[in-house]
């Protein structure tokens, strides 16, 4: 392993929260906020310094990256954009512990949208602003964004691009992975950008507006009121970012098909129909169960409607309190989190393709009982999963499951009750942001105690890179010349 | 006609026979010494040893001015190579056998005018194609499409209470579908097929065959009664070789219920990979007990398509006592064909004798485009292009001597699809959709060449 490669990579890769912190300081100075503008002066700085260093303690004249230093890049460029990011909430004291301020950064990069931030009013305009853009970056991914936009390098980008995209099968769109991940930031900015059109037209500010946008696409769930999207109590705001959440749940590389003119490509998808279907189904259960607690039927249903695209997307946007729902309607919910959005998507959880091909395998296991000599292959709608990817989602949902169940052990241990230590590992895993009971849609992170927070925090980077990536820089073998 | 054949296999040696006995002069060529011997003590042909795929040998061969060359090796590449030096070199007419079914753009089995080669044959595909005519002509189902999808046949059950019986076929038309292009082509009458002419009568429980443009068919129909629906049926498939595999793709596109047995147990997972609804068994498909937990028995039609003979017959014959009605074997070796027939097999398919009979036809005959079995077996439909100069063309209908037994049932030209009275004339480059009895088969392919013999 070559650690000057690797450090002219993180080098270049912290460039980009740098740039990012200084567009946040300039909107602190054009809003006179100026101890929000030391704050981010000072993080950008250190930023900058950093990344400096590792740029020239760093050398490239090696051009290849291999497998164990794509890794290591993106582990600890994940980790260094984490830990920096929280420096504007520390210098300036919007959150005053320094693993409250890690868990609020990591949350962000990672789409989760959990917050420890109890009155998000007091904060001032270019924090807000940091924070989304936290969820920016981290939506499509910091490190797609690296390979979209610098020079490629042979063989690791590949390599650093699949660690990062969600879902058992990272679609080439282009011959060149390059080209790859610059079509997906495109696609991105421009659903980005529509959205924001769209909510301005419907009433929002444009400030808001953009925030918004920026939490529906990355699907990641921070807002700018307390009372996140309830608060503007608007049917039409509520339907455009319904619309936007779903469409940020679907594969990307469904969106560039449309663009290449293939618009059946979508509904003969069978993850896409899947998750449409799942969508639809859970949220007529959960409007049914909390008809009671609504004044007429169709709001109850705009309610559920919401809630479940909110949950199963990974956004963690709300219109209404889900922690106060009927069981059947709290219990479908954690489900939902579990399964989340479709695979090559900005969304959380384990990935819609995946339970398809757990479910398949299931179904194939009970066959076989009395049919012991039929041979099967595992299919999403017509295309076969090799045996070695059948294997490897297997591991992945088992050890998600493990991981869930010994974290929330652990949260148990530290005084939370079950529901709330569940919920909120679930939430955090599957990058989701609210939970049940003291983590609700209504409530915080701010109490969980900070050995809970660092657990929390880990998990959600686990899930944002789906395990592997990071456990990987776990085994001592990996380390090992 | 001055003919060479490059390579003495099954399909060379048969083609070879035929063309001589018809009293053309034939080069046969191959690589063996010793199997050129062979011919030659029987055959009246002239040999030459090396490889025919190279110009010299085409050279040697006569390639610019033979009539016809036919690459019948067992190599795909080298027999269309062969065939397009050939072609470049001035020879008439040329055919190559393939089998890999990536040489051909369809399911067929047969490819016309592709890359300068005349016709590409594949015994594979071919058997393929046939395995899954005569599985789709038991019992029930029958549903065809001729003329690029412009003719259909559709057959109906005569029911009791039906207006039709006992009336003249001539009246019925007269009365029913006259001018509508729909007439009707066949009736089978207690197991029997019968070309019906205009003086027969209709009885109750006859199944008619009706043929017409697709658009009226459906309305004059009714007249019938019931027509009769396509519903999926159960077959069961030993060996997923290619033959198997595109059997089993066709009949599951079909709606048919497939399981195919294969011993080979990466190839098996192949076929899983390949075949979407297709239950695929990896096993010994001579196994009894295997046959008899997958259900042979109950079976509607039961095939075996292994590259072993002798596999093919102890699987077909177990399946038979297990209570199969229709057993379908592949055969190898020409020779065993009767010996299964013998054995109870209902239907023995030697893809080299297909493919042989296959290229023979194209030069023999007028362009037959298709053909369909009829009747499980009994009948056959062929759909032909007629060549100009044949006894069929520009002549009344009434006028021709056309074979009793066999009965034109479409025409389809540029101006459209006809029923054809004995009025109508049909111009070359007309397809006519000919309905035979296999007796009378060769006599109507006659009718339809232009060639003197």
């Amino acid at each position: 392993m070559s650690g000057k490669i690797i450090a002219r990579l993180l080098g270049v890769l912290l460039l980009f929260p740098g740039i990012f912190m200084g567009i946040c300081l300039l909107m602190a100075l054009y809003f006179s906020e100026y101890q929000a503008a030391k704050a981010l002066g000072f993080s950008m700085g250190i930023v900058s310094c950093l990344a400096l260093g590792f740029y020239y303690f760093g050398d490239a004249s090696r051009d290849s990256v291999y497998r164990k230093e794509a890794l290591v890049v993106v582990g600890f460029g994940w980790i260094l954009s984490c830990v920096l990011g929280s420096l504007p909430y520390l210098f300036s004291d919007c959150i005053s512990s320094i693993p409250s301020a890690v868990f609020e950064s990591v949350s962000g990069f990672t789409t989760t949208g959990a917050t420890v931030i109890r009155d998000i009013g007091l904060l001032p305009r270019s924090i807000l602003l940091w924070r989304m853009l936290t969820h920016w970056l981290g939506g499509m991914g910091i490190i797609v964004l690296f390979v979209a936009v610098f020079p490629q390098m042979a063989g690791g980008a590949k390599q650093m691009f699949r660690s990062e995209v969600p879902g058992p099968v990272a679609e080439g769109l282009r011959p060149k992975i390059k080209e790859t991940a610059l079509t997906l930031w495109k696609i991105y900015i421009f659903l980005t950008f529509v959205q924001t059109v769209f909510l301005i037209l419907a009433g929002m500010s444009i400030f808001d507006a953009f925030c918004h946008s920026i939490s529906t696409i990355a699907t990641g769930g921070f807002s700018t009121r307390n009372g996140s999207v309830a608060e503007y109590n608007s049917f039409l705001i509520e339907i455009i970012i319904m619309v936007f959440m779903l469409i940020a749940g679907v594969n990307f590389s469904l969106y560039y098909a449309m663009l290449k003119g293939r618009l059946w490509s979508f509904f003969r998808n069978a993850e896409f129909r899947t998750y449409v279907g799942i969508v639809l189904l859970a949220s007529l259960i959960i409007s049914f169960s909390i008809s009671q607690q609504h004044s007429d039927y169709p709001t109850a249903l705009r309610h559920s409607l919401f809630q479940t695209i909110s949950v199963m997307t990974g956004t963690g946007l709300s219109t209404d309190d889900f922690g106060s729902y009927p069981a059947i309607g709290t219990s479908l919910l954690v489900c939902l989190m579990f399964i989340g959005g479709c695979a090559g998507s900005t969304s959380g959880g384990l990935k819609v393709s995946r339970v398809i091909v757990i479910f398949k395998i299931a179904y194939q296991e009970i066959v076989r009982v009395f049919r012991p000599q039929l041979r099967m292959s595992v299919r999403v709608g017509h295309s076969v999963v090799e045996s070695g990817v059948v294997k490897s989602i297997l591991v992945f949902v088992v050890s998600f499951i493990f991981i869930a169940g010994v974290s929330t052990v652990f949260m148990a241990s530290l005084g939370l009750d079950v529901v709330t230590a569940f919920s909120s590992v679930v939430a955090c895993l599957a990058n989701v942001g609210p939970g049940l009971d003291a983590v609700g849609p209504q409530e915080t992170y701010q109490n969980i105690p900070s050995a809970g927070k660092i657990l929390l925090t880990f998990l959600m980077l686990l899930g944002r890179l789906e395990l592997g990536a990071l456990l990987a820089l776990f085994i001592p073998g990996f380390w090992r010349r | 006609m001055d003919i060479c054949v490059i390579g003495l296999g099954e399909v060379g040696r048969y083609i070879s026979s035929v063309l001589v006995a018809e009293g053309n002069n034939v080069i046969v060529v191959d690589r063996n010494r010793a199997a050129l011997n062979a011919v030659e003590l029987g055959l009246d042909v002239s040999t030459l040893e090396g490889n025919g795929a190279t110009l010299h040998m085409l050279e040697r061969m006569g390639a610019a001015s033979a009539d016809l060359i036919i690459a019948a090796s067992s190599e795909d590449e080298s027999n269309m190579l062969a065939c397009i030096f050939a072609k470049n070199l001035g020879t008439h007419k040329v055919i190559a056998r393939v089998s890999k079914a990536e040489h051909l753009q369809n399911e067929q089995g047969v490819l016309y005018n592709s890359h300068g080669i005349d016709l590409i044959v594949s015994p594979e595909m071919l058997t393929a194609t046939e395995i899954t005519k005569h599985v789709r002509s038991v019992g029930a189902i029958m549903l065809e499409h001729f003329a690029d999808n412009r003719i259909e046949l559709v057959q109906f059950d005569l029911r009791e209470e039906s207006k039709l019986l006992k009336q003249r076929i001539s009246e019925i038309s007269d009365q029913y579908f006259s001018g509508q292009g729909v007439g009707i082509a066949a009736i089978v009458r207690d197991g029997d097929l019968l070309i019906p002419s205009g003086r027969d009568v209709l009885q109750a429980s006859d199944r008619i065959f009706l043929i017409g443009p697709g658009d009226t068919i459906e309305s004059v129909g009714d007249h019938f009664g019931k027509r009769r629906k396509i519903s999926a049926r159960r077959v069961m498939i030993i060996g997923g070789g290619d033959i198997g595999l595109s059997v089993a793709k066709s009949l599951e596109d079909l709606g048919f219920n497939v399981v195919i047995v294969e011993q080979d147990s990466a190839r098996a997972n192949e076929l899983a990979v390949q075949l979407e609804k297709t239950a695929v068994i990896a096993g010994d498909g001579t196994n009894l007990s295997l046959l008899e937990e997958e259900g042979a028995g109950s079976k509607d039609v039961f095939v075996s398509v292994s590259p072993d003979d002798e596999t093919n017959l102890m699987a077909g014959l177990l399946a038979k006592r297990l209570g199969c009605s229709k057993v379908i074997a592949l055969v190898h070796r020409p020779d065993y064909g009767p010996i299964y027939e013998q054995l109870g097999i209902d239907a023995a398919i030697s893809p080299r004798l297909l493919a042989s009979k296959q290229i023979l036809k194209s030069v023999r005959q007028g362009e037959v485009v298709s053909t369909s079995s009829l009747a499980e077996g009994k009948g056959v439909i062929i759909e032909i292009n007629a060549a100009e100069g044949s006894p069929i063309v520009n002549n009344r209908l009434s006028s021709v001597d056309f074979p009793k037994g066999a009965m034109i049932g479409a025409v389809a030209g540029e101006a459209g699809v006809f029923v054809p009275n004995g009025e109508s004339v049909i111009t070359p480059g007309n397809t006519a959709i000919v309905f035979t009895t296999m007796q009378m088969r060769s006599r109507v392919e006659k009718m339809f060449s232009g060639k003197k013999d």
